[in-house]
């Protein structure tokens, strides 16, 4: 193992920083064209807050990028008990958000603990995963990772938060899989998963089941449909290169609701066409590319982990919004990272985007030099 | 470095799955911006305007009607129309089972209305009674159903019933409320003021909708009306006319009350009268009010006319006279006295106190055609009086010119045979000769309440047919006709001074006037010298024939009931209240 170069922002990735700044400004945009002539006081602050998170962001973004990820990766222990802690103080004290579900935390300002511990969680998984290193091809060591998982990610599902929880799982699956998961046991636990879904369905929500059924079969639930209605409808009248920026007849008409956040994408793809739904969904790639080079480059296996997870939490999220938005997956309110309106959810993705930068400034040395 | 290459190997397979679930998220985004099926598009567009929203007109209240001490005349009550959302209806078992005996459907019935279509899509509105009473209405309310819309429909209540209902006129319409409104009458002619201004707007059916600002006009509540009528005034005209048509075996007739001084309409009372609760066409056919929409040849009454003209065109005054023949031809007609016998050299005054055709033939004989029609015409005869209900008609003069005009039709007019009047055309008349030869507006809202402003309507004059000197001559005359001690008049009201004229009208039919019926007429006013109160008797068809012998004593018997109840002391006590300095009447014009 080399030792890191002092000057820790020559190889700083301002590709990745760039492209992420471009999709926060996109997003800012398409934020206020959902919020424009609102009447309502929560969405007419929606604009200046999202400004505010992002400076808060980018100053993260330095911050955790001059943190040596290894130095974090030494506290996981104690990093996963705060994770464990908040996740705890939430179902104790927590506020109940706009959804219903208890998962906002009054410090101050409301944030969501869910958001921090499930980027928290991919440093501890990274570090527990490289410290069982070499036997990770034993079920054993799947099983103690998936517990490492599991108890925060129940936490988060009882909350009830579905959509992070699953993204949790998700993370962890990729991790898991990069770190060497045999094929024999992906196919024991994806029988597993299959056999545990009606216990899933059973231990859900109400809402929650309510949003899958809407799915199968969507004039169950005509609000739920509305949405999904007014979603393709807004898609599918953009056309190549949408009704222009702030004439969005399906967004300035109200139709589409939830706009700044679960159905942004529905607002860029209305107002931007495809090509700004196109850009929007290369820029992201870009994104995740950035992040699993820098799984490549990364000095350790450790770094390696942290920028898969952080790539798979960012695809996956990504995904799931686009999905619900074309009507493939069921809604379960994911926000598209960096685009959609929301404070804990930006600085939680660039505090993703810091450790990535955190491991790419101290790649391994290259061999020209 | 073992562990590295697997990181490496994996990354290679991860980034061909990211890759490939990309171009699966791509390829439907294509597939909807682009290749949309153009009907899905439109359906889903109309859903969007219709499925979840729907527009309610809210309704403003409709102005009420007062008589003119404050009585309701014009109440609003509601009807109700009863719908319902399916897609927001539980238990549609139980829904259709409590609805069924309220909205008068068979329970199966609404239980199928409750179904989606075979597409699995709800209705977002279902009728279920286009109008239910308002008990009902409240009935249903108390159910507290899930989506079910209650739309109050504005009905009217009349608690004077038909008493005032040919002046009051009815509202109602096509079950749709928005064809709802006033028909004749006050309710006719002030429909729009009455209706106020309607306000539209548009409610979400969506659960958790956004507040729509799209709502910005207000509702702007009718105008009340306060009218001239008296309601016991009215009361008592109806009592005298119903039994006097009882009596005198009438088919109907007219008993209207005004006040010559300023056009104030009190009492409009007609026979037959008409139902505002009946619906029914033969009803329906009731509503007009006789007394402005029916014409009639009013006869020998239109003498204080004649008598008016003739003095102020100065061609003749009380020291006239004429040779009497009983008959005499003109343009072919036969013009013949009531008794066809001469009466003869009769004065002026005689002329109207005997009510002699052939002397009114001959006056305006000696006037000319040029002379008497622009008088005619200053008198009102032949156009509308403009008077503020629904349906009046203009009456018809025949003037020189028209097809039908002739030398004997011009003399026939100035006894009232040949021209058609409206009774309230009649009395407007006679109210100029009241009122010093100035003929008032008559109207019957004496004052319009906009919420705290309220709106009086000053009396206006609407013409000068005569002067006020020719005004007294004719009034003098009229007092000597209802006490002139040979005259063939059943009518004594001893105590005060009454100005009148009583009329026989023969009745026109297309082969000739009927020689066996009439329309008996009475007009009058009191006290002579200075009046309060004017009123016109009409009854149709009496067994009696005579006005002198029918309309004049139920006028009489009018005038008994009427100067206690508008409490007019008889004229020793008046001039002595007036020596005094006071007004008697305590009028405020």
């Amino acid at each position: 193992m080399q030792q890191t170069k002092p000057n820790i922002w020559r190889d700083f990735d301002f590709t990745l920083l760039g492209v992420t700044l471009l999709l926060i400004i996109i997003g800012i945009l398409m934020i206020r064209s959902a919020t424009m002539d609102a009447v309502d006081p929560d969405l007419i602050n929606r604009v200046p807050s999202q400004v505010q998170f992002t400076i808060i962001g980018m100053a993260v973004v330095f911050i955790v990028a001059a943190m040596d990820y290894r130095l974090l990766g030494s506290i996981h222990s104690f990093i996963y008990g705060f994770v464990i802690v908040i996740l705890g103080l939430v179902a104790v004290l927590g506020v109940v958000g706009e959804a219903g579900a208890q998962s906002w935390l009054n410090v101050g300002l409301q944030v969501q603990p869910a958001e921090l511990g499930k980027m928290l969680l991919v440093i501890t998984l990274a570090q527990h995963l490289a410290n069982n290193y070499g036997k990770i091809n034993r079920l054993s060591a799947v099983l103690l990772s998936l517990a490492h998982i599991g108890v925060p990610a129940l936490m988060v599902f009882v909350q009830p938060d579905l959509g992070t929880a699953s993204v949790m799982f998700v993370v962890w699956f990729v991790m898991v899989w990069a770190a060497g998961l045999r094929f024999k046991h992906l196919a024991l636990f994806v029988s597993i998963g299959l056999i545990m879904l009606p216990v899933l369905w059973f231990s859900m929500e109400e809402y929650q089941q309510q949003r899958i059924i809407s799915f199968i079969s969507p004039e169950s639930d005509p609000e739920a449909q509305y949405n999904i209605d007014q979603a393709l409808i807004s898609i599918g009248s953009g056309g190549m290169m949408g009704k222009g920026y702030g004439n969005g007849s399906q967004t300035q008409g109200r139709f589409l609701r939830v706009r700044h956040t679960d159905f942004i994408f529905s607002v860029i793809a209305e107002e931007m066409g495809f090509v700004g739904a196109t850009i929007v969904i290369v820029l992201m790639g870009v994104v995740i590319w950035r992040c699993l080079r820098g799984a490549a480059v990364a000095a350790d296996a450790v770094g390696s982990l942290i920028c898969y997870g952080v790539a798979g939490m960012v695809f996956f999220q990504t995904m799931v919004s686009i999905g619900m938005n074309l009507n493939i997956l069921p809604v379960t309110g994911l926000t598209l990272p960096f685009v959609s309106s929301g404070g804990s959810s930006l600085v939680t993705m660039l505090i993703g985007i810091g450790l990535v930068e955190s491991v790419v400034i101290r790649r391994r040395l290259r061999e020209y030099t | 470095m073992n562990g590295n290459e697997t990181l490496h190997r994996r990354l290679t397979l991860l980034s061909l799955v990211l890759m490939a679930i990309s171009g699966v998220l791509l390829v439907r985004l294509l597939s909807f911006q682009f290749r949309m099926n153009p009907e899905i598009k439109e359906q889903l567009e109309t859903n969007a305007e219709n499925r979840y929203h729907r527009t309610v007109e809210v309704l403003p209240t409709r102005g009420q009607i007062y008589d003119r001490n404050g009585h309701l005349l014009a109440a609003n009550s509601f009807e109700y129309r009863i719908g319902i959302s399916p897609n927001q209806v539980t238990d549609r078992q139980e829904v259709a089972r409590e609805l069924a005996p309220l909205v008068d459907m068979p329970e199966d019935q609404i239980y199928r209305l409750l179904q989606p279509d075979e597409n699995g899509i709800f209705s977002p509105y279902v009728l279920l009674a286009s109008v239910v009473s308002f008990d009902i209405g409240q009935q249903i309310a108390d159910l507290e159903i899930d989506g079910i819309l209650i739309e109050p429909i504005p009905t009217r209540l009349y608690p004077q019933g038909a008493l005032t209902a040919q002046i009051v006129g009815f509202f109602a319409g096509a079950e749709d409320t928005k064809e709802r409104r006033g028909y004749w009458g006050v309710e006719g002619y002030y429909q729009l003021l009455l209706a106020g201004q309607s306000k539209r707007i548009t409610t979400s059916t969506i659960p958790v909708a956004e507040q729509n600002q799209n709502n910005i006009s207000t509702v702007r509540d009718g105008i009340d009306l306060v009218l001239t009528i008296d309601r016991d005034l009215q009361y008592l005209a109806q009592d005298v006319l119903d039994r006097a048509v009882e009596q005198h075996g009438a088919t109907g007739g007219t008993i209207l009350i005004m006040n010559p001084r300023t056009g104030e309409i009190l009492a409009i009372a007609n026979s037959p009268t008409f139902d505002p609760a009946d619906f029914s066409p033969e009803n329906l056919e009731l509503a007009r009010n006789q007394a402005v929409s029916d014409m009639y040849e009013p006869g020998s009454v239109f003498k204080v006319v004649t008598m008016s003209i003739a003095l102020e065109a100065g061609t003749h005054d009380l020291s006239w006279s004429y040779y009497d023949p009983g008959c005499f031809e003109a343009g072919g007609v036969n013009i013949c006295n009531w008794d066809r016998v001469s009466h003869g050299n009769p004065s002026f005054a005689q002329v109207f106190i005997e009510s002699l055709n052939t002397g009114t033939a001959t006056i305006f004989k000696e006037m000319g055609r040029t002379l008497v029609y622009p008088m005619l015409r200053e008198f009102g005869i032949g156009s509308p009086t403009g008077v503020d209900l629904e349906g009046e008609s203009p009456g018809i003069l025949v003037e020189p010119g028209d097809p039908n005009w002739n030398e004997a039709q011009f003399l026939n007019t100035s006894y009232g045979q040949g021209v058609s009047l409206t009774p309230l055309q009649m009395l407007c008349a006679v109210n100029a000769i009241a009122n010093d030869g100035l003929m008032m507006q008559p109207h019957i809202v004496k004052a319009r309440i906009d919420g705290i402003e309220v709106i009086e309507t000053h009396p206006s004059a609407s013409h000068r047919p005569i002067s006020e000197q020719t005004a007294h001559t004719a009034r003098d005359i009229m007092v000597q006709i209802v006490t002139d001690p040979n005259r063939e008049m059943e009518f004594e009201f001893p105590g005060y001074a009454v100005a009148g004229k009583t009329g026989t009208a023969q009745i026109p039919t297309p082969y000739g006037y009927d020689p066996e019926a009439s329309i008996a007429t009475f007009v009058g006013f009191l006290p002579a010298d200075d009046p309060v109160v004017s009123a016109l008797i009409k009854l149709d068809r009496p067994a009696g024939y005579w006005g002198s012998k029918t309309a004049a004593p139920v006028f009489q018997e009018l005038l008994e009931r009427l100067v206690v109840l508008m409490e007019i002391p008889q004229d020793s006590q008046r001039f002595e209240l007036v020596a005094q300095g006071g007004d008697p009447f305590e009028r405020e014009y």
